[in-house]
Parts: structure tokens; sequence; C-alpha cells
């Protein structure tokens, strides 16, 4: 488990002081895939740094298992840092090394004993993938293999955490793919603490359970993805999760406010997805429904569907109609005045 | 004496003079570059580290020592070679028991090259990515480690190259270690050939020279393709 406490950050550059982490409060779970997302300057690279302990901290406390990382120096720093592997947005391989050697160099570093690491090291490759690769250089391998020995070369010490620092935005949309189904493959089998850190909300969505949106060097809102994604809070948070939301054209609103009617936006998830409440509200409610658009898409292996209808009938008939949707599905959203 | 251009007696003559002054070149320039090499090489890694804040935590003392060490070597670079010969004699006495000789100009050379191969080593390593710097750091690995599993063996085909240019550029110095009483190729060259209109040693020790840069160079080429695997 990871809890960080108040965490504080400011780079000194040049006389110039610029603050990059203010107050940061997170727990991290083990075996969580926990995601950190953000805008470019939103913190996330300062937090990382901290937490690998490639910078320093200037104030707070980052709890790995319960001990701080930030007062530690020299060979108990050390220690500690080989609880984590880390995952770079631009692979950091050794370019003069074969991929074996790459994925040896924790294991040395770490002193296992030859036989071991021969042993562990083909392992790690099978995980991976890159078996035949093992005499391969780097510069002959495509990025997402790149990546791939960069993931071996992570979990090779027998890390609790593993940090991944952008790890696929360098990566073309099949590869990351590829990537994200690997890391929650190891996630499940070895129950490794994943980091991701990302501006991509759809790998947050793809593997993350956990996700904090970061802004201004603070987190603004965490917790389920799920739960975010679905009833976020900030605008940010909103921004961020646009991308669920269901947006019709311009033409879709004109034609729609042309009939009266009240403009719903019902959202779905997981199990009730599929009871026939639509079906129900124009049987009970003596209204007429139209639909104007809707999707459904997958976070976290839980279905969320949403769709957005026009409920047109008598005034009472229709507040009835909202009332029941509101009682029985997840959300219910009256956005006739959206633009 | 004068000997017919390509009579035996003249290449008998030409030969007692120039093959031991090759001798002398090449003594001087092994031994000089074998150990500016290591020793710059050293200062080199100094000058990084001491400027690497992921490597090492930036205190008054590696400042210090960064800054120290990077006027010496700025001194070193800029004292022209001829002076620096005579001035290096009370080192040179220290360090070989004489002043005068072959010996006492491969010290000085080696003087004069340490601070060239620092500077070129140093900048060697600035040029490698940072991330992999980090990356091993990350790993829980050394200062130490970090430096002859990580940043030797990810620079060695550019250390390579510059080590050749250190080389070939003593060489060259090698030519003024006549004033000590150096010998060597280019001792021949000026007190033989300019000094005394001998056209004929001139061209000798070019051409000797010219192969000798020519081994060297392509040595340092192939050495540093069989290790670069980037």
């Amino acid at each position: 488990m990871i809890e960080i406490k108040n965490l504080y950050k400011t780079y000194d550059g040049g006389g110039q002081k610029v603050e990059a982490l203010k107050g940061l409060n997170i727990r991290i779970d083990s075996g969580e895939i926990f995601g950190f997302i953000g805008l470019s300057g939103a913190g996330k690279t300062s937090l990382v740094r901290c937490i690998s302990a490639l910078e320093e901290v200037t104030s707070g406390e980052i709890l790995i298992d319960g001990e701080d990382l930030a007062n530690k120096r020299g060979k108990s720093l050390r220690l500690l840092r080989k609880k984590f592997g880390l995952v770079f947005q631009h692979f950091n391989l050794l370019m003069n090394a074969t991929v074996y050697k790459n994925v040896e160099f924790p294991l040395k570093i770490a002193k296992y004993p030859k036989a071991e690491r021969h042993k562990r090291v083909l392992e790690l490759l099978e995980v991976v993938g890159l078996s035949e690769k093992k005499d391969a250089y780097p510069s002959k391998l495509s990025g997402g293999q790149k990546q791939r020995v960069g993931i071996a070369r992570a979990l090779a010490a027998d890390p609790r955490f593993v940090i991944c620092d952008e790890a696929t935005s360098a990566l073309d949309p099949a590869t990351t793919t590829s990537i994200l189904h690997l890391i929650k493959d190891i996630n499940k089998k070895l129950g490794i603490t994943f980091i991701i850190i990302t501006h991509e909300m759809s790998v947050i969505k793809e593997i993350c359970t956990k996700v904090a949106i970061m802004e201004g060097g603070k987190i603004i809102e965490s917790g389920d993805v799920l739960k975010l994604c679905v009833w976020p809070e900030t605008e940010t948070a909103k921004r961020f999760f646009k991308t669920a939301e269901i947006n019709l054209s311009n033409n879709a609103y004109t034609l729609s406010r042309q009939t009266p009617g009240e403009i719903i936006k019902a959202t779905f998830i997981g199990l009730n997805a599929p009871d026939p409440y639509i079906c129900n509200i124009i049987r009970q409610f003596d209204v007429e429904v139209a639909i104007l658009g809707g999707h459904i898409q997958e976070i976290n292996e839980t279905v969320i569907g949403i769709l957005i209808i026009k409920i047109n009938g008598a005034e009472k008939s229709i507040a009835d109609a909202i009332k029941y949707l509101d009682e029985n599905i997840e959300k219910t959203e009256v956005i006739n005045y959206e633009a | 004496m004068r000997h017919e251009m390509f009579s035996p007696e003249h290449f008998a003559e030409l030969y007692a003079i120039l093959f031991p002054a090759t001798m002398d070149t090449l003594y001087m320039v092994a031994y000089s570059g074998m150990f500016s090499i290591v020793i710059g090489t050293l200062i080199g890694v100094v000058l990084f580290i001491t400027s690497n804040e992921v490597l090492c935590k930036k205190n008054w003392l590696t400042i210090i020592i960064n800054k120290i060490l990077g006027i010496i070597v700025n001194i070193g670079r800029s004292i022209p070679f001829i002076i620096l010969i005579i001035a290096a004699a009370p080192l040179t006495r220290i360090i070989v028991g004489t002043f005068i000789g072959t010996e006492a100009a491969a010290v000085s050379l080696t003087i004069a090259a340490i601070p060239f191969v620092a500077r070129l080593t140093e900048s060697t390593f600035a040029g490698l990515d940072k991330g992999v710097v980090e990356a091993s750091v990350a790993c829980g690995a050394s200062l130490f480690q970090t430096i002859y599993k990580v940043l030797i063996p990810e620079t060695l085909p550019v250390l390579i190259l510059n080590y050749t240019v250190a080389i070939v550029n003593l060489i060259a110095f090698s030519a003024m270690a006549g004033v000590i009483g150096g010998g060597g190729l280019g001792d021949v060259a000026i007190r033989r050939g300019l000094q005394h209109f001998r056209t004929d040693m001139l061209i000798g020790t070019i051409i000797i020279l010219v192969v000798i840069v020519q081994i060297v160079q392509l040595v340092g080429n192939v050495l540093a393709k069989v290790t670069d695997k980037r």
C-alpha cells in the first residue's frame, strides 16, 4: 500500500520557484491498477518522480507499506527502490545491450545468483512474449516490443509496485491496446500493483480500477473509475470523461426541439442495462418516447449504456415517467437546455 | 654527406634516422595515450556525476568539486603545448626523474591530453539519454554500478572515437617534443627536414606520420563500429 500525505514539491529553477505539487493526498491499495490522469503541467511527472525517489520531496510523506520514502538516503533508499519497477514513455533501455541483458540488469543490481537470473529472465521474456528476441538489440525492435522489454525489466526484481509513466503515449493505438492487456494480465496473475500515469482517458477506462484526476498540482477528484465516469463532480473530471457522454449533433437537437417534450439522458450501469425501462414508462405513464441517440461501452468490464430519449405527453405523465426512471436506473438527467 | 636519391646508402641513412624516431614517437604516444585516457576518463566521470542531479545530489561539495575541476581543466586546455612542455618540467622531474628526453616528453604530453580527454568524456556522457541513467538509478543501482554498467558501456563507441581523436592529437603534439630532447618524428622533420633543408627527411617523416594516423583512425573506427549496437 502506498499512502501519500500532504505532498509538496517545489522546483527551484534559477531563482524562480515553481510549485509542481501542492499538498497531495492519496492512498493506493495493493493489487490495484491506479490511474493518475491530468493535462500537461498538472504535476503527474513530478508525482511519479517523487514516488520513485528520483526527486526529493519538498515536504510531506510517501509511505510505502508504512515506511516513509521521503527521508531515505543511500543504501536504505536503494533497498526501497527495489520495491518499484518503472516503465518509461521512451523505454530508456540500454541500447548497447541485448534484450536479455536489459532484463537481467535489475537482477544483477539486486545480486541474484547467476542461475536464478537466467531462469528469471527467460520466464519474464515468456510473460511479455519476447522469447525469440532475447539476443536482439533494442534498435532492432519495434516500439511495442521495446516497451515489452521495458515491462519485463520493471518486473524483473520482483517489485511490489510498477509505475508506468506515460508508458503507451509513444505507441500506436493497436500496440497500446496490446500493452494494456499485458499490464492487466500481469496485474491479475501476479497481483502486482500498477500505477498508471497518463493523459489519455482511454487508458484509464481500459484497465484502471481507481483513478485520480490531477490539476494544478493537486488531486481534485478520485475514486472508482466507474463512479467518476458516471458521476463526475468537477469540471475537469467532466471534461476528461466527456467521451463517456454522448454528444448529439446540433441538427438532432434542433429537430427534437421542434416538437414538444422533455429530453432525457439516461445512464444505465451493469446488470440493469438490459431491463426494459423504456418500454415500462410507455406502458405505465401514457407517454411517447423517441430515441435520439445512445451508446454502450465497457469500463473495467462493466457495461455502461447511455440513452438520450425524448418523452412527450401530459405534463403529469412526463414527470411521473422521469421519476420512475430516476428511481430505477443509475442516473437520469433532463438536458433540455444544454447547447 | 649526400647520397644518390635511390642508392642503398641513402635508404640506410634514412632508416638509421627515421626508425628510432618512429619508435620514439610511438613510445611517447603510447604512454601518454594510455595514461591520459585513464586519468582523463576518471576526471570526465567526476565532472559528469557532480553535475548530474539524478546520480549525485547537488550540495556545496559537488558544486565545489565540479567548479574547481572545471577550472583546472580549462586552464590545462588553454596553455599552448610548447609552453606547457617547459612549464611542466618540475613535475616531470618528480615523476620520471628528469625533465629532458622521450620519457619526460611523454609525461608532458599526458598532462596536456588529460584535460582534453576529460572534457570529451564529460560531453560524451552528457550526450547519453538521461532517461537511461534514471532507469538505472530507479532499478536501485549504486553510483558506481551506474558508471560501469550503464554510462561507460552505453557510450563506449563514442568514447572510442573520442579517444582516437585524442591519440591523433597526441601524435601531432609529439612533434614539439624535440624542444626538451624528446626526439621523435616531429623532431626529425623540424631539425633535419626544415632547418637542414633535407626535403627527403621531411617527406619521409610526413609519410610515416600519415601512415600512423591512418592506422590509428582505422583501428578506432573499427573498434567503435564493433562495439556499437545502437
